[in-house]
Order: structure tokens, then C-alpha cells, then sequence
């Protein structure tokens, strides 16, 4: 059926002009589809650069969707996986146990000062050259660039033939990266099922995690209604899987604010934004019930931030706002960018950047509120490419700005 | 050979027969008496000041390119890869806008003013490329002498306009005869060439190209930047400027004097084809029906003319205005070995020896003075110059493939094209920092804005390859100068708030120079991080990094104008042996 779909779609895309492709690797570019070949798989797609046409071959697997007049299709869902649980367990075992591909040319490049023993004790004083939990948390955790020579050196510490400990360390440690850095699933999975993990360990949810997105949500949520205990982490998964009911159900069991905070998300991903509303308030309106300072700040901070988001952007609607001319700012490249929006019966009449301190900004200053007016509201609206820190300034003093105006 | 391009006057022996003039004449006449008798001349003035300002206005504004629409539409193949592999295309819209509106080279009028390739060439002992088309100008000047002066320069042709506005109509300063200045332009010349023979390089103090185009980048850029893009662009004057925009002012202001004062007396550029003249091909001729009415003599706008209605070759720019009104239609443009039925010279007597006594006196001070101007100079430098010996000197950062700091000290004629072309004004000129020798020379000026990744206009426009002229490709990789992030001011690293806009902006432009280092993590009591403790901070790659600036000037703006935190950017970038790849080019071009 989706593949009947397809080829219409590609017959249509084949007679008009400047479709888009969306490409697996986030990336989007214009050309126009030339052929959809079947048997090989493939798109032939041709380009314009600079005035001069030229032709490439794109297999499906690297075209997330395409659009044509307007009507996006999504290549990935004709192709997208749902497993058994079987089949996710011979992946895992299949996949797991193999290198990266292109693993063996990266090369470690960490001090020589550093302690490959990798004590469990790192003892006092914080020491970035010399313990190995340090330098990944200091130096490569925070570095896309450094990611896979950090797993290199868990791999090499787990190659010197270590003590138990030392290797359950690693193991978990490779499986961590795998998932957080690489979101590569089954060699998550492979790694932590190595080490033995099971649901009630710490990261028991990660690895239920890995299940559901390798294809079987039935296989993540048996391996959690085994669990021994209420885990926090079981809010936002259960939530990122849809389960949504089940979510807000343990949310309320937990009955605590970092559960809300996830429940709130959970609503959100869903679209329930009343309810989202709601518990997001909860957690800054209730009084502390003996938490951590910092840890509760940050929960507090978190859910101020996804309120104020949810109202500026997602709840955000014109026709409740009152007529009227809305002043406010936001930073830009340069300083405050101050954008004024005039309302009236309902419409956004007009958006004007009354100040601004920005040098770079080619069309932005009348780009995006051009855009804003037309969309009536911030929602899709494009941030013009490389001046997109003066045109999301824009958006979102006009979004603030609105608020103001919210009857 | 005839090269007779005028309108001559319209001869009819009688009275009876006279017509009123056509249509093309009569509106010719209207616009002046230059106009009717030489039209040629006119336009092709008007259609070269007309390109120098398009050149200079639009050519060298970089704010007509636009990056693609959310990098979805690709310019080149390189761009087309990288989106398929999934990375961040290079962009290139400031580079490919350039080459889409030069047309005609941007520095055209800068490379063909003969004494800026010279003196440059003379200053650096290196090829400069430009010399190429100041030899092919020279070429064409043996065959219209001073035609430069005459036809091309724009510097001309806007001395031209203010006589025809302001210079007419104010009289009171008016100067009679030949005074001591006649000569001054050749001394001038004579004085930079010595200059520059000693290594510096004042030429683009006097020299008519870099004279008008500084002109107009301090007094007409501003205004463009002002209504165009807003009045908190236009970079702050200093006394730099001042006195650029004064000399340019006094240029014109010599007009008053009299028309084409500086063209005729001062201008070094036309001093050298003055002795190009010496060679000429052809030149203009005045036959015995010449009646001595004096109307050449009064319309000539080069006062080139004797009194016995003979040419002073060395003046003559051929531009054929008093053909054109010559009654007895007695002149013509005829090769210089013509002698068909002259008119008898000094007659009447012009009282002129060409190199009597009082020449000998004259050229004898002249060059004494010209001698001892480019010693004072040369002195002056090395008692109030750059000082590159000394490591605690003032170093600035110069643009992306300039030649190293000595020789772009030489190279570089302060013409300030590349400060036009520069989107953003990285490039200021520079003040006294250096003394007198690095006046009006391009620096990076990080705090006001840095390189874009996407440029390599300051190249592409330079005329004396002080600034290499380096493909994009060449020019993502060359080292302008190193970053440096100072540990006790940057807000993360000093332990204060968060905060990475330099590595967000480094890596936005696709260097990638800056990472990250978590610092003050705490730990807990078995030596664990507390999550949520510390702060990510800034690292720059020193391999990594060219000095583009873009950090420091995002610092700059927010952490230290709008928000007041910093007293100065925490992360700045610096020249330095070691920090930069100035290379002298290898090939010439």
C-alpha cells in the first residue's frame, strides 16, 4: 500500500518542478526527482547548482521523506521497523559484539599522566589528566568530535586483560556511550546485557530503551513489568513510547516533583498541553518535600522553562489575544532585538523590529516578520539560514510579546 | 594617420546660408561647450566614472549576497556532497556574489594607475601583478598621450564635475600665470620613487586612484552603510580618517585654484605619463590658417596650450576640446612626424625655455627637495614606524593571505578597497599604532566584527597583491591570527555563569576550532561528578583555528556591551610568528 502511494507520488513528482528532499541525515536540498527505481532502490534526483543542472543517485536508504507540491511523503515509515521480539534479540546478537564501522582507524588521544587502572575510588581532589571517569565526564563527554576516541580508550582499558570489577566497569561504561553518544541500540543493548544488567539495576530503563527503539515495544515493556520498583526513568520512557496513560498513572503513584516534570513532558510529546500545563505548574506551586536543594532547583528551572515554552509557543494562539500593540525583546547576535506587534479583531496586523543592534543579518529584519504575519503566529515560522540567531530573536520577542496580550 | 574625434564648428561663408544647428548639436551645446566640441571625450568619461562608482558602490558592497534558503539549495558540487554526507555545507555566498558582480575587475581603476604597481614594485623589489595593465595603459598613452588624465581617471572626471558645480562660480581664488608649482608633480613622483626605493611605500598618499577611492570610502561608505543598513554600522571615525578625508578635500579644493589644478600641477600618477608623453606616437598639431583668435587656448582644460597656440606635449591629454571650437578648423590629432603645412612657431613669442636657466634652477631645487622629502620620510619611519624588530611592538592582524607583516608594509598602497568590500567592516583602517607606516593599512577589528567563512572579497580586490587573492578553498585554511581564551575573565572558566557563545558561533561558521572542557565539576565524597555541577568551557584548537575573530566579536557584543559582565571579550584573537600563515606568494600571478 505505501509503496503504491510512493509511486504515484514519485509519477506526480516526475512533472513538477523544485521538490524537496529530506534526507536521513537531517539534512534537506532541492532538486527534482528524475527516477524511482524499484529494483535498485534508488532515487534519481537532479540538482541545481549555481544555474547548471546536475544528476545524482540517492538510495532510499539515505531519504528520510520527499515533497511535492506541497505533499511530504515519509520514505522511512514504508521502510520503518517493527520486530518481534526475536528478531531484536538476533539483531542485538548479530549487531552487538561487531566494532563501528571505521572503528579501528580512530586513535585515543588522551595524556599519558592518565590512570588506565581506573580505580573505583578516585579519591580526593578532581583530577582530569589523571582519572579516566574525569577526563570522559571533562574532556570527551562534552565534545561530539572527541566521542569515538573515548570509546576507543574504554575499549583499550577493557582489552588489558582486567580484574571483574575493572571490566564490569568498562562494559557498562561502552554500553553508556553506545546509547548516549551514538543512540546505536543494539550495541547498547549487547554491551549492558553483557554486563548483566537487569530492570531494577541503574540502567535497567536504558536498556528497555534500546528494545523499544530496535523495533519491539512489547519486548520493552515486559522486561519493565518486571521491574521491583517504581523507577523514575520508566515515566519518560513509558511516555516517549506513547504510553502516555501509564506515564501520567506512575506519575501520580511516584507523587513526586521530578515525576511531574516527567509527566508534564509526557503530555506534551502527546499534545495533551492542558494537562502538560498543569502538571508543570504543579511542580513550581508545590512546596519542597525534602529534596536535594540543587537537584530540586534544577527540576524547578527545567519546569519553568517548559511552561514558559509550552505558553510562548505551543499554546500560544492569536485569537485570544486582545487588540493592542505588544512591545518586547530578546537577544540577537549584537544586544536586545526589540520586535513590536500590533494586534487587532483577532489577527496579527503587523510585526515591526523597532530596535536592534545586529550587524549580520541580511533579510532576517523583514524576512521573518513577513513570515510571522502570514502565518499568523510564531508556529514553523523559518529563522532565515545563517542569520538564524537574529531571526529566532525575532520569533521569540514576538512570541513574548503576544503573551503579553493573552486575555 | 588622423585621430580627429571632435565636432568641429560649422564653416558656412555666408550669411544667407546659415541653418539653425540640428538637433544632437544643439542639445550638445546645451550642456556646455566641452560637450559640443569633443562628445567622445565626455562620454567615454562619464561611462568610466560611471563604472568606477558602480565598481566601488555595488561591485564592493558584499550586502547584495544571500546565503541559501536553509542550506537547501546548493551553489556548488562541494556544497551538494557535503549535504548528502550529512555535514554542514561550506557556504560560499559572499565569494560567489563577488564573482557574479565583477563584471569588470572591482580594482580596475587601481590597476591601471600606473604608479601604484610601480612605487609597490619598486618598494617590495617583487613582481606585482598590476603591472601588467599599467604597461598596457602606458601602451595605449604612447598613442593617446595622457590619455589616462584626459579620458579614464575618475579622479578627473570628479575634479571635472566640481569646477562645473563649485570651481566656476567661486573666482576669488583664482592664481594668474606659471608660478613656482608647475613642476610640483614631478617631483612628487620623483620623491615617492626614492621612497619607495628605500622600501616605503607613500605613493598611495598622492597617487590619483587610491586618492579618490580612500575618498570615497570615508566620506561616501558611511553615508551608503548609514541608509542602507543602519547608522550604528558606520565605523568610528579617528584621526586617521581625518586626515584622509582632509587630503582628499584639499584635492578637490585645488580646483579652486584652477580647473584641473591637482590634474595639471600636483598629480604624481599623471607626472608619469607626462614623461610617458616623451615617447609619444602622436600628438596634436596646429596649421598655418590659424587665425590666433585664442579660443583654444581659453577652453583648454589642461592648460596645455602656449601662447603661440602650439601643444605643451607633456600636458596634452588629447582630449580634442579645442578642435572643436577652433573657427578655422586649424587643429588636428595627426601622428608627431606630421609636418604638413605647419603654423610658424612662437608666434607669437610664448617667452618659454623649455630648459633654460631658470629650468635648470627650478628642476635643481626641486629634485634637492624631492631628495630630502623621501629621506625625511624614510627617517621618520624608522623613528616613528612599525619597529617589527621589537617583539612588544604593535602588532595588528592583518586580512587572510596577506603577505608578511614587512612586506605588506611595502605592498600595501592604503587604497582601502578591501575595507569596501569587506562585509561587516572587519577591516579598519588603521590609525598611528603603528606610527607613521602603518596609517590607513587593513586591520582586523575583532570586537567589531569577524571574518566571514564565506569571503575572500579583500583578495579578490586588492591591486598590488598585498592581500593574495586566494580561492575560498585556500582561504578556509589560511591563519589570520590565533584565539586565545583568557581563563580568569571567560565566564565559565572563572567559575562565574554559563556560557559558550564562542564555541556555538565557531562552530556555526564551520571551523569547529573551539571544544568544549567541563570545569568546577563537583565531586561527591567518592570521588563521583555531581550532575548538574560546573560549567562547559571553551578550548580553542590551535590547529584548528584561523583567526577568523567571529568569537571575539560575539564576546564582545554581549557579554561586554549588552550585558556588562566582561570589561573585554574573554576569548581575542592575536598576529604573531607562530599564529598566522603569511606567506609570500610563490608563484607570480
Amino acid at each position: 500500500m505505501k509503496t503504491t502511494r510512493l509511486l504515484i507520488f514519485l509519477v506526480v513528482a516526475a512533472l513538477s518542478h523544485a521538490d524537496t528532499i529530506e534526507l536521513a541525515n537531517g539534512n534537506k536540498v532541492e532538486g527534482k526527482v528524475l527516477e524511482n527505481n524499484a529494483e535498485a532502490k534508488t532515487l534519481t534526483v537532479e540538482f541545481t547548482l549555481g544555474g547548471t543542472a546536475t544528476q545524482r543517485t540517492v538510495p532510499y536508504a539515505s531519504v528520510k521523506a520527499i515533497t511535492v507540491n506541497g505533499t511530504r511523503t515519509v520514505l522511512a515509515e514504508a521502510a520503518s521497523t517493527t520486530r518481534t521480539p526475536e528478531e531484536v534479540k538476533a539483531l542485538i546478537e548479530k549487531i552487538g559484539p561487531t566494532d563501528p564501522e571505521g572503528f579501528k582507524s580512530v586513535r585515543t588521544n588522551y595524556p599519558k599522566t592518565l590512570d588506565l587502572s581506573w580505580p573505583e575510588q578516585p579519591g580526593q581532589g578532581w583530577n582530569n589528566q589523571k582519572n579516566v571517569g574525569q577526563f570522559v565526564w571533562d574532556i570527551i563527554n562534552p565534545n561530539a568530535s572527541r566521542w569515538r576516541e573515548g570509546l576507543k580508550l574504554i575499549h583499550e582499558i577493557l582489552d588489558s586483560k582486567p580484574d571483574d570489577s575493572l571490566k564490569l566497569r568498562a562494559q557498562k561504561e561502552i554500553a553508556n556511550m553506545h546509547f548516549r553518544f551514538f543512540q546505536d541500540y543494539a550495541r547498547a543493548a549487547w554491551w549492558w546485557q553483557q554486563a548483566g544488567i537487569g530492570v531494577d539495576d541503574p540502567p535497567g530503563m536504558h536498556l528497555a530503551e534500546c528494545y523499544w527503539r530496535l523495533g519491539s515495544k512489547k519486548m520493552a515493556l515486559d522486561f519493565i513489568s518486571d521491574a521491583g520498583y517504581l523507577q523514575l526513568d520508566a515515566i519518560k520512557l513509558l511516555g516517549d513510547m506513547g504510553e502516555t496513560d501509564r506515564a501520567v498513572e506512575m506519575a501520580n503513584e511516584y507523587n513526586e516533583h521530578d515525576a511531574w516534570l516527567l509527566a508534564g513532558d509526557a503530555c506534551r510529546l502527546a499534545g495533551r498541553l492542558q494537562e502538560a500545563q498543569t502538571f508543570y505548574e504543579k511542580v513550581i506551586n508545590t512546596p519542597p518535600t525534602g529534596q536535594r536543594a540543587d537537584r530540586l532547583n534544577r527540576t524547578l528551572g527545567r519546569a519553568k522553562a517548559s511552561l514558559d515554552a509550552l505558553k510562548l509557543f505551543e499554546l500560544a494562539d492569536v485569537s485570544k489575544v486582545a487588540d493592542g500593540t505588544y512591545k518586547d525583546s530578546s537577544l540577537g547576535y549584537e544586544g536586545q532585538v526589540e520586535v513590536s506587534v500590533k494586534v487587532r479583531g483577532k489577527k496579527i496586523e503587523d510585526v515591526k523590529v523597532t530596535q536592534h543592534k545586529e550587524k549580520q543579518y541580511y533579510s532576517a529584519l523583514t524576512d521573518v516578520p513577513a513570515q510571522i504575519i502570514s502565518k499568523q503566529g510564531v508556529k514553523g515560522v523559518d529563522a532565515t539560514s545563517r542569520a538564524t540567531i537574529t531571526g529566532e530573536a525575532i520569533i521569540n520577542a514576538t512570541a513574548k510579546a503576544l503573551s503579553q496580550g493573552v486575555q | 594617420m588622423r585621430l580627429d574625434h571632435y565636432l568641429p564648428t560649422l564653416k558656412r561663408a555666408k550669411k544667407a546660408d546659415r541653418k539653425p544647428p540640428g538637433r544632437v548639436r544643439r542639445v550638445l551645446e546645451r550642456i556646455g561647450p566641452t560637450m559640443a566640441s569633443a562628445p567622445l571625450r565626455r562620454t567615454i568619461q562619464a561611462l568610466c566614472f560611471v563604472t568606477f562608482l558602480v565598481s566601488f558602490f555595488y561591485i564592493c558592497w558584499p550586502y547584495t549576497a544571500r546565503p541559501a534558503l536553509a542550506s537547501e539549495s546548493p551553489a556548488n558540487e562541494a556544497q551538494l556532497d557535503a549535504l548528502l554526507a550529512g555535514e554542514a555545507p561550506w557556504p560560499t555566498h559572499y565569494a560567489d556574489d563577488l564573482v557574479r558582480k565583477e563584471v569588470v575587475p572591482a580594482d580596475l581603476f587601481l590597476r591601471i594607475d600606473p604608479l601604484v604597481s610601480l612605487s609597490t614594485a619598486i618598494a617590495s623589489r617583487s613582481w606585482v601583478y598590476s603591472l601588467v595593465s599599467a604597461g598596457i595603459i602606458l601602451l595605449v598613452c604612447v598613442l593617446i598621450p595622457r590619455g589616462f588624465c584626459g579620458y579614464l581617471c575618475p579622479l578627473g572626471t570628479l575634479i571635472d564635475l566640481f569646477d562645473w558645480i563649485i570651481g566656476r562660480r567661486v573666482k576669488r581664488f583664482r592664481v594668474k600665470g606659471d608660478g613656482w608649482w608647475v613642476h610640483i608633480k614631478y617631483y612628487i613622483l620623483f620623491g615617492t620613487l626614492i621612497a619607495a626605493a628605500c622600501g616605503v611605500l607613500i605613493s598611495g598618499f598622492f597617487s590619483a586612484i587610491p586618492v579618490i577611492t580612500r575618498g570615497l570610502l570615508f566620506l561616501g561608505e558611511p553615508v551608503q552603510t548609514g541608509f542602507l543598513r543602519g547608522w550604528h554600522l558606520v565605523v568610528p571615525f579617528h584621526a586617521g580618517h581625518v586626515i584622509s578625508v582632509l587630503l582628499f578635500l584639499g584635492v578637490l579644493g585645488l580646483g579652486l585654484l584652477r580647473p584641473r589644478f591637482w590634474c595639471k600641477y600636483v598629480c604624481p600618477s599623471g607626472a608619469v605619463f607626462s614623461v610617458a608623453n616623451l615617447f609619444r606616437v602622436t600628438e596634436r598639431k596646429v596649421e598655418d590658417s590659424c587665425i590666433k583668435c585664442r579660443k583654444c587656448v581659453d577652453i583648454c582644460p589642461f592648460d596645455a596650450i602656449k601662447p603661440d597656440f602650439t601643444t605643451r606635449t607633456s600636458d596634452c591629454t588629447l582630449c580634442q576640446t579645442c578642435g572643436g571650437v577652433c573657427p578655422s578648423l586649424s587643429i588636428k590629432f595627426v601622428d608627431r612626424w606630421d609636418v604638413m603645412s605647419l603654423k610658424k612657431k612662437n608666434d607669437p613669442p610664448t617667452h618659454e625655455t623649455p630648459l633654460g636657466r631658470r629650468g635648470f634652477v627650478s628642476l635643481a631645487t626641486g629634485s634637492a627637495l624631492a631628495v630630502t622629502g623621501a629621506a625625511t620620510v624614510k627617517t621618520a619611519t624608522s623613528l616613528w614606524g612599525a619597529d617589527l624588530d621589537n617583539p612588544q611592538s604593535f602588532r595588528p592582524v592583518r586580512p587572510p593571505g596577506s603577505v608578511p607583516e614587512k612586506e605588506f608594509l611595502q605592498m600595501c598602497i592604503r587604497c582601502g578597497e578591501c575595507f569596501k568590500a569587506c562585509p561587516n567592516n572587519v577591516l579598519h583602517a588603521e590609525g598611528f599604532e603603528q606610527g607613521f607606516e602603518g596609517l590607513w593599512t587593513p586591520m582586523v577589528k575583532a570586537d567589531w566584527a569577524g571574518c566571514e567563512s564565506s569571503c575572500n572579497a579583500c583578495g579578490q580586490v586588492c591591486p598590488t597583491g598585498a592581500i593574495q587573492p586566494l580561492p575560498l578553498e585556500v582561504k578556509k585554511r589560511t591563519r589570520m591570527a590565533l584565539a586565545e581564551v583568557n581563563l580568569g575573565t571567560c565566564l565559565p572558566h572563572a567559575g562565574k555563569e554559563a556560557c559558550q557563545l564562542c564555541v556555538d558561533d565557531c562552530a556555526a561558521a564551520g571551523y569547529h576550532a573551539i571544544e568544549f572542557l567541563q570545569v568546577h565539576t563537583k565531586a561527591d565524597a567518592s570521588g563521583n561528578p555531581i550532575e548538574g555541577t560546573g560549567f562547559v568551557a571553551p578550548v580553542v584548537l590551535a590547529d584548528k583555528c584561523v583567526g577568523c575573530g567571529l568569537c571575539q566579536t560575539r564576546c564582545y557584543g554581549i557579554n561586554v556591551l549588552e550585558k556588562g559582565l566582561l570589561k573585554q571579550s574573554a576569548i581575542v584573537i592575536s598576529a604573531g610568528s607562530g599564529k598566522e600563515d603569511l606567506k609570500l606568494p610563490s608563484t607570480t600571478v
